[in-house]
């Protein structure tokens, strides 16, 4: 549906479809608790969906409309919801993982410094481990554990 | 009487008569400014005591960057912090800026504070996606839902003899991204009081200090000493009173451009100092209630010249304050050419006393 309205011009910008992949983030999404965070990319539509933001929300928010769950701000690519713990939404590939990591770190945190309980998982496809952040973060999640 | 000698000295370049009784007058104005504040502290120390108050506060603040735990900071700002507050607090990263700075930002999405420290901002290069794209735009993008209450601290700008790769100014650079706050401290009070106010504040800010500040020391009031001192953001400081020309500036120039003042005194030109404090947002209403004031502007800055600080104020004057302005505005700007390393080359490529000097003399019409 998201990609007629694409050729017919309804939608506009960037729109990128999570067909077919729907399986792998649902389930583990269904795992998570309100409070847990999710970190995703552009493909992000699933993830919210998943996570509990109303599928109106998400398609007002693919049409640009002030009833999207970013009052159309974010668009397609960066669905945010913080009543959700969606955490976005990012365009460059392998931009999401420090992000995730520093959810993740957070939660440590917490649990550390401040007492409390969370978790975060980040989405990604295969191309984002050509890049040198998702190293990084690996690194420094090994380091701080 | 004073009143008449000093108009003769301002039309005629100085008569013998007057000079002796305007240096005096001088030396009694400069006795009044330093005045206040008997205590004196180096701006090194004054960053480390609001960072550690600031975690003395809000168990939610903690620093992260490399070399800032166990080398108590490659500038030693985050002396001591280690010990004091432990490694839950204060994390010393691998060299890994875009890593390190995007989970920085992601915990401060969760709903930390984190001061992340860059071992100079041309760093800042390899982790900028994070800085604009994941820190800055996502207040916006997320419709207020998302903020990032980041701090994003080290020395910017030239240093001595560092060469190209690790003296630019970054000021321009992150002053034109809608949603960072940018300060650059001069003094150790700016410094405490901004630092402080910019790990308080719900929104991203960049905060370029200065190398070469670092060990200067300032006196420093006991107001300011005070932990709950704070600054507020987006205020700039008339340091100097003036009324023939306007000289805005910030970070270290502010020393170089207090020092062109006194030299433009002894000439009989009186210049108002502004001491930028917060490049975004910028107080346009102080620079521009002074310049219709003056009616002459010179802005002076460290970066590169085009699309700089100084462009962005040249441009504000001439949109709102037009009609009042006497004389072109002019702009001190570091060479247009990478820094080069020769000490006699770097000195060339930076804007010297010398050359605001001529600046304000320029917009009085007193030199070519």
């Amino acid at each position: 549906m998201c990609a007629q309205m694409y050729y017919r011009g309804k939608m506009f910008g960037f729109v990128h479809l999570y067909n077919g992949q729907e399986a792998v983030s649902t389930g583990f999404i269904k795992l998570l608790t309100k409070s847990d965070s999710v970190v995703s990319t552009y493909c992000d539509h699933v993830h919210a969906l998943s996570k509990g933001v109303s599928a109106r929300a998400v398609m007002s928010e693919l049409f640009g409309k002030v009833t999207g769950c970013c009052r159309g701000q974010g668009g397609s690519m960066h669905m945010f919801s913080k009543e959700h713990n969606i955490l976005g939404g990012f365009a460059f590939i392998g931009e999401g993982i420090p992000v995730a990591t520093g959810a993740a770190f957070t939660s440590k945190y917490k649990r550390e410094v401040l007492k409390q309980d969370c978790d975060t998982v980040a989405f990604f496809g295969d191309g984002t481990c050509n890049n040198g952040q998702f190293y990084e973060c690996l690194n420094m999640a090994a380091l701080y554990k | 009487m004073w009143g008449i000698l000093r108009r003769s000295a301002v039309d005629g370049g100085g008569g013998f008569s007057a000079s002796s009784l305007r240096r005096t007058r001088f030396a009694l104005v400069s006795a009044r400014s330093y005045a206040a504040g008997s205590k004196e502290m180096t701006v090194r120390d004054a960053l480390n005591s609001a960072i550690d108050e600031e975690m003395s506060a809000d168990p939610k603040v903690f620093v992260m960057g490399e070399e800032v735990g166990q080398y108590q900071g490659a500038y030693k700002i985050t002396k001591g912090l280690l010990e004091k507050y432990g490694p839950e607090r204060v994390y010393d990263t691998p060299i890994t800026e875009a890593g390190f700075t995007g989970i920085g930002v992601g915990a401060a999405y969760a709903g930390l504070k984190p001061v992340v420290e860059f071992m100079t901002f041309n760093f800042s290069m390899q982790a900028i996606d994070h800085i604009i794209n994941s820190a800055a735009k996502s207040n916006y993008m997320s419709a207020g839902q998302i903020n990032v209450p980041i701090v994003f601290r080290g020395p910017n700008g030239a240093a001595a003899g560092v060469g190209a790769q690790h003296s630019q100014c970054y000021a321009a650079w992150y002053a034109s991204v809608p949603g960072l706050k940018v300060l650059a401290p001069y003094s150790a009070e700016d410094a405490r009081g901004l630092l402080k106010a910019a790990i308080r504040d719900p929104d991203p800010v960049v905060f370029l200090e200065n190398e070469l500040l670092y060990g200067e020391s300032f006196p420093i009031s006991e107001e300011a000493l005070d932990s709950s001192f704070c600054l507020p953001i987006g205020k700039a400081k008339i340091e100097r009173e003036g009324k023939d020309v306007t000289i805005t500036t910030f970070s270290k120039m502010v020393g170089f451009v207090l020092k062109a003042a006194e030299k433009l005194a002894e000439e009989g030109i009186s210049a108002e100092v502004i001491n930028l404090r917060s490049i975004r947002p910028l107080d346009r209403a102080t620079i521009n209630a002074s310049v219709r004031k003056t009616s002459r502007l010179v802005t002076v800055e460290e970066g590169f010249p085009q699309h700089g600080v100084c462009a962005e104020i040249c441009a504000s004057v001439v949109e709102e304050s037009f009609s009042y302005l006497d004389a072109p505005v002019e702009r001190i700007a570091g060479a247009d050419v990478p820094m080069p390393y020769a000490a006699n080359l770097e000195r060339l490529a930076l804007p010297q006393v010398e050359d605001i000097v001529r600046a304000a003399k320029r917009a009085c019409y007193r030199s070519k």
